[in-house]
């Protein structure tokens, strides 16, 4: 999929969000990516599990604003 | 231990302050990869196009790795620590951190880890820096020649290969030599010079320890602490348990905390005990790195891992405040063969080196080095003048000794002259031996080699040496001021040593006449155990042959 985003000059961003993203919340992102990377496809998955916030990858970049990945930092934080 | 008590108002008052500290604040960017393919320490990563030679990485289990490798797909990365919990296809993140140590005044006492954590269970220790691992070594203005002496307080090496401040002095041996009690020795030695508070002669040991059993580096702590030695001794372990990375890191480890202290104008030893260990253990990594294999199945650059770490040992220019790191690698050989590819190596990198054989260990020689290989390319600069000046013919008369041993085993009569020389040699040899955890000083040793080699012993039954060095230092230090004045001025002169020679000549005589139940049957017994130490020495020969 990379590879074939690739040839059509567009970058892939993974985006994960715990409720499926509305279509305002959709074209803010899609351009604020935009902004930074050129021309990014969106590919959304669903997953409650992340409970809130959104994490994106893009490349081998990551911006992880999800609930989940705070508590974990925490954690981790508590334990060292 | 028994004002240990636990107030919960305190726990509570940290536990608050810590989660007052924590800010989850803006979400940042950074860079992940992923595991493709992990095992026996080692993870090959996908992704992390951006990272660093030797940056640091976090799994996502929270253990750390160090990016080695840099290819243009993947990066190969050791695991520092445990491994078991990294799968294939986990997150790797970025630190964005070269690998560095904490390092200052605290670590002094202390027993840490290659990543500078303590592990002796004596709480945290407060850094005044962190400094990074791989640095360059200081330049060619940047140094200037090895001049001063760093006293080992072991006879036998102070008088003829004498090591300076800042030079690099190589320990080379089998195992169960006595190279670890050279190292114990040295740092033990140390103890007046730390004791006298004065920065300038103040020197501050570390002792790195490669692959070696829990047990044993327990036991140098204990060693060093009961001999007063801990308070200026860090102790850097990586034991045989540890993972290769960590036995790799270990020396670059207890070089930067060194070189902190030699930057600030102060002395260091450092103690690799032992080399021979880190190169297996960088070898494993470099396999399992699938770098080629070259001789011995070592990398290509393991002349380069030893070379960058020693080349930091040095004597700074006054301009830099003139600290100084004093080197002492050890290198443990098989069988006595100092032309393995780690032992020559390390050879052409030091600055000279000091070879302690099994053979002469089982003859009691102890410490038991080969003098006739043992060399210092320093010399006599790092001499006190004293030490220099009785040490002159110590060197060339230990040699003539045993070139006469070995002709000696063929022939059975001996011209006056050549016998002369055998008694020499065997009191010498017998004068250098020396008691583990009991280093002389500077004008100690002074003293009692210039009894050998002035020919004063010459006529002392050999079986008696001893006894007389200790009782005739035990003179010196009641009856006069000979040893003060050689300590004040460091140098033996003429006055010093006509009087030196007076007292011990007087002391031989109430020696012998005290020592021994009389005089002629004294003599008697010298002259047969002399012939009898020669065949005993005939037969350690034979043997090595």
């Amino acid at each position: 999929m990379e590879a074939a985003a690739e040839r059509r000059r567009q970058v892939v961003a993974h985006v994960v969000a715990a409720t499926p993203l509305t279509t305002e919340q959709r074209s803010r992102l899609e351009a604020a990516l935009q902004r930074r990377y050129g021309r990014v496809r969106l590919n959304v998955d669903v997953d409650p599990s992340v409970i809130g916030g959104l994490r994106v990858q893009v490349g081998s970049e990551l911006v992880d604003g999800t609930v989940t990945a705070r508590l974990d930092e925490a954690r981790r934080r508590l334990a060292g | 231990m028994a004002e240990l008590t636990i107030r919960p108002d305190e726990i509570r008052d940290a536990l608050d302050a810590f989660v007052q500290s924590y800010d989850p604040g803006q979400a940042s960017r950074e860079e992940v990869g992923r595991v493709s393919e992990a095992g026996d320490g080692i993870a090959r990563v996908e992704g992390l196009p951006g990272v660093m030679a030797n940056e640091l990485l976090r799994f996502e289990d929270g253990s750390l790795g160090l990016a080695l490798n840099l290819d243009v797909r993947e990066i190969g990365v050791v695991v520092l620590g445990e491994f078991s919990g990294i799968e294939e296809g986990q997150e790797v993140r970025r630190t964005g951190e070269i690998l560095s140590v904490p390092v200052g005044d605290e670590f002094l006492g202390r027993v840490v880890d290659p990543l500078g954590n303590p592990i002796d269970g004596l709480g945290d220790i407060r850094a005044e820096a962190r400094r990074a691992l791989e640095l360059q070594a200081p330049s060619v203005v940047q140094r200037q020649s090895v001049k001063e002496p760093l006293m080992t307080g072991i006879k036998a090496i102070d008088a003829m290969t004498p090591i300076g401040r800042g030079q690099r002095q190589l320990i080379i041996g089998d195992r169960q030599t006595g190279k670890s009690a050279i190292a114990l020795d040295t740092i033990i030695n140390q103890r007046d010079n730390w004791a006298s508070g004065d920065p300038k002669l103040q020197v501050r040991c570390i002792y790195v320890a490669i692959g070696q059993k829990g047990s044993t580096i327990q036991g140098v702590r204990r060693a060093l602490e009961e001999n007063g030695a801990l308070e200026y001794t860090t102790i850097v372990a990586a034991p045989a348990n540890d993972a290769a990375g960590f036995k790799y890191l270990a020396p670059y480890t207890g070089s930067a905390i060194g070189q902190h202290w030699m930057y600030a104008g102060k002395h260091v030893l450092i103690i690799f005990d032992d080399l021979s260990k880190q190169a297996d253990a960088y070898r494993a990594v470099s396999l399992l790195l699938r770098r080629p294999p070259g001789r011995e199945a070592y990398p290509g650059d393991v002349f380069y891992l030893h070379s960058r770490l020693l080349e930091r040992c040095a004597k700074l220019s006054d301009e830099l405040g003139g600290g100084s790191m004093t080197g002492l690698p050890f290198v443990e050989t098989r069988g006595n063969d100092v032309s393995a590819y780690i032992p020559t190596n390390v050879i052409s990198i030091t600055d000279g080196q000091i070879f302690l054989e099994s053979d002469l260990f089982n003859a009691n020689v102890r410490p038991a080095i080969n003098v006739g290989i043992s060399v210092s390319r320093v010399g006599g600069a790092a001499q006190t003048k004293a030490m220099r000046k009785v040490s002159g013919s110590l060197r060339v008369d230990l040699a003539q000794y045993r070139a006469l041993e070995s002709f000696a085993m063929f022939a059975s009569d001996l011209d006056a002259a050549s016998r002369a020389q055998l008694a020499r040699g065997s009191r010498l040899v017998e004068l250098l031996k020396q008691r583990q955890y009991s280093p002389f000083p500077m004008e100690e040793e002074a003293a009692s080699i210039f009894a050998g080699t002035s020919g004063l012993l010459d006529d002392v039954p050999v079986e008696d040496v001893r006894r007389f060095e200790s009782e005739m230092l035990d003179h010196l230090r009641r009856n006069t001021k000979i040893l003060d004045t050689i300590r004040e001025t460091r140098n033996l002169d003429d006055d010093t040593e006509a009087a030196l020679r007076e007292a011990l000549q007087q002391f031989k005589r109430n020696f012998v006449g005290g020592g021994s139940p009389s005089v002629q049957p004294g003599h008697e017994s010298a002259e047969a155990i002399d012939a009898e130490d020669v065949n005993q020495e005939r037969i350690v020969r034979q043997k090595r042959g």
